[in-house]
């Protein structure tokens, strides 16, 4: 009947706001299935990120530059995490939805710029040097990667070569943090076991 | 490497690898600057014992001149 506003009819009051679909509660619930992990991991690790990155800005000294690195890297990490997930992209506004692919593609190659320059900052000598080629080889695949992206070609036909000089890094940290003397050679490490044991663990899951 | 054997990682073990690595690398930073804040304080407690070097001291001495000094020996350090 016209005029009768019924329970299941929506009210707005006041101009008119963005329109936004609403989804059938079905739909929004097989968007969720299995991004919840997704969704609770990233904001923690951008969280932790972000608190790494405020502690640094309070402190403003040197030699807190290994954590400024650990916050950009954890802050990407669960940047990527939030990014890949359909229910965070889908709650975005439409301008930003539309760099979703870009800040992946961004994210997937600059993480282990970013991790690799945390490493600088614990080593010494020739190691110092081989991480800086490492990362200036990653640089330079992560801009050409990028740039072949932009231009509308496939993301992923740089991130072999990106994946090759990732394992070789890898590995020579992971040789480097083991061996003692290796790593009393070229580490600044108080207790290397607490490194090493980390390092394995990510190395086994990674390689 | 688990591409060629076919192997898939369990999702959530990614994130609790990841994690493991990133806290042992805070662990590690976190005691690097520890031990230099020690080593700072070590040296200042060293330098009030000491009368002839107190004047780089600022807490010590009256003159806001001689902070610069002090400055260059805490970064000398790092």
């Amino acid at each position: 009947m016209p005029g009768i506003i019924t329970p299941d009819q929506e009210v707005s009051i006041g101009a008119p706001t963005r329109y936004t679909p609403q989804l059938p509660e079905d739909q929004v619930l097989a968007m969720l299935r299995g991004q919840p992990i997704d969704i609770v991991l990233g904001a923690v690790f951008l969280f932790i990120g972000l608190v790494a990155c405020s502690i640094v800005a309070i402190r403003r000294r040197n030699g807190v530059r290994l954590f400024i690195w650990l916050g950009i890297w954890s802050a990407m990490y669960g940047a990527a995490l939030l990014f890949r997930s359909s229910a965070v992209d889908a709650a975005l506004p439409l301008a930003l939805q539309t760099s979703v692919p870009y800040v992946n593609t961004v994210i997937a190659y600059f993480l282990v710029v970013v991790a690799m320059l945390a490493f600088l900052e614990l080593s010494l000598g020739r190691l110092r040097l081989l991480i800086q080629i490492l990362i200036l080889a990653e640089v330079a695949l992560a801009i050409v990667g990028i740039g072949w992206f932009v231009f509308g070609r496939s993301d992923d036909k740089f991130f072999l070569y990106h994946n090759l000089v990732a394992v070789c890094a890898l590995t020579v940290l992971i040789t480097v943090v083991t061996v003692k003397k290796l790593s009393d050679k070229f580490l600044i490490l108080l207790n290397r076991r607490v490194l090493a044991i980390g390092m394995l663990v990510f190395a086994i899951d990674a390689l | 490497m688990s591409r060629p054997l076919r192997y898939q990682p369990l999702r959530p073990l990614d994130h609790l690898t990841f994690a493991v690595s990133l806290l042992s690398f805070g662990y590690v930073a976190v005691q690097i600057i520890l031990a230099r804040e020690r080593r700072l304080l070590a040296i200042e407690n060293e330098q009030r014992g000491c009368p002839t070097v107190a004047v780089l001291n600022p807490s010590r001495s009256h003159s806001r001149g001689s902070e610069p000094v002090w400055s260059k020996i805490s970064n000398g350090l790092k």
